[in-house]
This record gives C-alpha cells, sequence and structure tokens, in this order.
C-alpha cells in the first residue's frame, strides 16, 4: 500500500496526474485499506467464554444472626446454550400464548420472530455482561461470564 | 464429539453429618445407554407414528436436546456455604 502511495506521488511530481486526481487516487487507496482492516478485525478470534459465573458474598457488616450464605455458582455456556435451545420445542400454541400475554402487558413482541443465529448473537453478548450488586449490609451479588 | 458427564463430587458439611462422595455417573450412563438401545426400536416406531402430526419431530429434537443438556452439565460447580452448613456440587 504504502507502495501504491509513493507512486501517486511520483507521477504527480513527474506531471503525469493533476493533484486533483492524486487526491481521489490517495482516497482511493485510503478507502481500500479501511475495508482490509475491517476484514482482518472481524477474522479475529471471538473470546472463548466458557462459564456463567454467580457469586454472593456476605457483607463485613452482616451479623452472624441472618446466616449469611457464601454462594458460588459456575454454570457452562454450553448448557446456557442448550437450555435457550428448549425453546425451540415449546408447542406452536404455547408461543400465540407467550404472544397474547406479552400484548396484554403493552409489549408488542413476537417470541415466534427469535431465530437461532438471534440467539446465538446474544449468547456471545452475554460475554460482555457483568452485573455487580451491593446490598445495605455489604453483601455482594456479581454475575458475569468467565 | 461430547460426552456424558463421568463423575459428580457431592460434599455436605453440617453440624450433625460430614460426607463426600463420588458418584460415578459413567457406569449410570452405561446403564442408560444399554436401555436406550434395548428401547430404540420402541422409540423410533412412535417417532414415525407421530411424525404427520407434527409431534414426532418434536419428540425427536427433545431427545436430542435432552442428550445434549446431560453432556453440557460437565464444568459445573455449585457452592453453597454458611456459617453451619456447605453443599458443594461438581460435575466433571
Amino acid at each position: 500500500m504504502a507502495d501504491n502511495r509513493k507512486k501517486i506521488l511520483e507521477m504527480l511530481e513527474k506531471k503525469k496526474i493533476s493533484a486533483d486526481e492524486a487526491y481521489r487516487l490517495l482516497s482511493a487507496v485510503d478507502a481500500k485499506e479501511g475495508v482490509q482492516e475491517e476484514n482482518e478485525g472481524s477474522k479475529a478470534p471471538k473470546a472463548n467464554h466458557k462459564y456463567l459465573r454467580v457469586t454472593i458474598t456476605p457483607g463485613e457488616n452482616q451479623d452472624s444472626s441472618d446466616h449469611p450464605e457464601r454462594v458460588n455458582v459456575r454454570v457452562p455456556m454450553s448448557l446456557v446454550r442448550a437450555g435457550v435451545k428448549l425453546t425451540a420445542l415449546i408447542p406452536p400454541e404455547t408461543l400465540d400464548k407467550a404472544n397474547k400475554a406479552l400484548h396484554d402487558k403493552g409489549i408488542n413482541f413476537d417470541v415466534r420472530s427469535i431465530k437461532p443465529d438471534d440467539i446465538e448473537d446474544l449468547i456471545e453478548a452475554l460475554g460482555d455482561m457483568e452485573i455487580d450488586i451491593e446490598g445495605s449490609k455489604g453483601e455482594k451479588v456479581k454475575v458475569f461470564v468467565e | 464429539m461430547n460426552w456424558p458427564p463421568m463423575l459428580m463430587h457431592v460434599k455436605i458439611k453440617n453440624p450433625k453429618h460430614q460426607f463426600g462422595f463420588w458418584l460415578p455417573l459413567f457406569l449410570i450412563v452405561l446403564v442408560a445407554f444399554v436401555f436406550v438401545i434395548a428401547l430404540l426400536p420402541v422409540i423410533l416406531l412412535v417417532i414415525l407414528l407421530a411424525w404427520p402430526t407434527g409431534w414426532g419431530r418434536w419428540m425427536a429434537n427433545a431427545l436430542k436436546t435432552v442428550y445434549i443438556m446431560l453432556c453440557s452439565l460437565r464444568g459445573m460447580k455449585v457452592d453453597i456455604q454458611n456459617q453451619k452448613e456447605t453443599v458443594f456440587i461438581s460435575v466433571v
């Protein structure tokens, strides 16, 4: 790409092309480079998230009478994926009922419009999710993907 | 290829009891596998008979999903503790 730019500048220097033409050619080279960079970016490996983690840690201010619990749950993402795919087994009549119930609540969403690809995208997007809640007594709830 | 989980580790601790054990899931899977092989003709027949109604396809998908979910259990870990009790379950 640097060679192309050099050639354009040499052509301009030798007055084979005008300044306008050189500008257009350089813009074209820039645009081509941008597309190539985008393609290389899309080839980058996706983050491999393996587990959905839920942790609950009791706060320091909690007294023993509260029976504070420490919870650490690790769910494989493949199980989440398989669980979401269970929606494909919901009979059409039930989906109609779900759509009606959503409509009654003021949500105009067609459950049937969810495609397996959308579910994959949704699970992929879970990788960026992080929920961090701190209670009044200092207890912490964390939900994240690792 | 995904394989079903092989072992399950369970640990329970409270003021009265304290025990832990490894459950050999691979033995249960083996027994279930033999059971499924024996019942396969019946399962296939039911699926074929129900296919025109649409439920045959649903049954086949359900069986496949249940198997995938069983295989996906590998790596699952649950650890709950309070001052008196501890419950730990891990699927390997």
